[in-house]
């Protein structure tokens, strides 16, 4: 039984330092990355996209009464309460 | 209940209404194209609105379109009844007193033009000549008319008729010139907030609309300084200066719109004076004016009152 142990530790023991050897030796040889701090490869980089601005809330309001409208913005709103309305002159 | 809100004619127009989304959805679509259609009708801020064009051809005989011809009409019939107060050929005078382009756009340190020299009394409204088989109008030569107030109040009303053909009950608030048709659900009237002029997120009233329209003029919007002085654009037609009147704001309930904003206006010039007896007794009208200290006063179906907190019509 112990003559068994001993083998198996012997037979692990190898078998770990025969798959680390084995790694060591096909990294050693495989393909090396491409450099990343390279200057030259730069304009390789796709730009970022540039935005275009969002349209302003409520263009009409320091606007003439003829600006173009402020672009459709869902204001149709369905509440269970009653509204208050207020007058105080425009 | 359903409500859709946006800005037109530099105000704020709110619609609320009850009945099946998509009835009312439709309503709101067709009163919002009212408005819209209104506010490049009746603007004074361009050459090329309606209201411009009339201007231009004052002594002449000029074509209008029905809805230009129905405001008209309506501004020609309260001029009489209230005493001429109500004078929509202000305009000169409004221009001299510095409101010359959007409110928005003037100058709030006073360095717009200078005014005239002297003022602008306007002519009498009612020289306006009409006719309503070919739908001309013919302005006395000299006569420029603004119709802001008024108009703001017709196309309540015609926004207010938009979406009631769509939906059981509705209001439409133009800038606070407001028109109700039906009951609201579950409720006995709309209510309705008097802003306190002093204090403008206050409310000094609530008023519960069953019918009708409401609407309120005030000294406390719309003004500027010119020179080291501060305007409003509330002109006084007897004297063609803003008015200086003891009240800052006057409420008036009434059968239509155009009704209310232009008895508010001739209520707020005339001031404790005159008001009662230019508001008082007319049917279906009540007034409320808020003075500086913030007091009410008032009438409602000719009883007058001087403290309310609840104002029903």
């Amino acid at each position: 039984m112990k003559r068994m142990k001993s083998v198996l530790r012997l037979w692990m023991a190898s078998v770990s330092l025969g798959g680390f050897l084995g790694g060591w030796v096909l990294l050693a040889h495989a393909p090396k990355p491409a450099p990343t701090n390279s200057t030259s490869n730069n304009s390789a980089v796709a730009p970022m996209p540039t935005l275009t601005p969002l349209p302003p809330v409520n263009t009409d309001i320091g606007g003439s009464l003829f600006s173009q409208p402020a672009p459709s913005i869902p204001s149709f709103q369905s509440r269970s309460f009653l509204p208050m309305m207020r007058t105080g002159g425009s | 209940m359903h409500f859709d809100h946006f800005r037109a004619m530099t105000t704020e127009i709110l619609f609320a209404a009850e009945g099946r989304p998509e009835h009312v959805r439709l309503g709101f679509r067709e009163a919002k194209a009212v408005i819209r259609n209104g506010e490049r009708r009746f603007t004074r801020f361009s050459p090329d609105s309606e209201l411009m064009q009339l201007n231009r051809s004052a002594g002449e005989w000029w074509q209008v379109s029905s809805e230009m011809f129905d405001v008209l009409e309506d501004a020609k019939t309260y001029v009489a009844p209230t005493d001429g107060l109500f004078n929509p050929a202000v305009l000169p005078a409004l221009v001299a007193s510095g409101y010359d382009r959007s409110i928005e756009l003037l100058p709030e340190d006073g360095s717009g033009p200078a005014g005239a020299a002297s003022p602008i009394v306007p002519p009498d409204f009612a020289q306006l000549e009409m006719d309503p088989d070919g739908h001309r109008v013919r302005l006395p030569r000299g006569m420029q008319i603004d119709l802001g107030g008024i108009a703001k109040g017709w196309l309540a009303t015609q926004a207010a008729e938009c979406i009631a053909a769509y939906a059981d009950s509705c209001a439409v608030s133009a800038g606070g010139d407001i028109t109700v048709i039906g009951l609201p659900k579950d409720a006995d009237g709309w209510s309705v907030g008097v802003e306190d002029p002093r204090e403008p997120d206050q409310d000094l009233a609530t008023l519960t609309v069953r019918s009708g329209s409401v609407a309120t003029s005030s000294v406390a919007k719309r003004k500027w300084r010119q020179g080291g002085e501060q305007r409003h654009h509330i002109i006084d037609p007897r004297t063609g200066h803003p008015a200086q009147s003891p009240w800052l704001s006057v409420t008036v309930v009434a059968p239509s719109a155009t009704e209310a904003e232009a008895f508010a206006k001739a209520c707020l010039i005339g001031g404790p004076q005159l008001a009662p007896q230019l508001a008082g007794g007319r049917p279906g009208m009540a007034y409320l004016a808020i003075d500086r200290t913030g007091h009410l006063q008032g009438s409602l179906h000719g009883q007058e009152f001087t403290h309310v907190a609840s104002l029903e019509n």
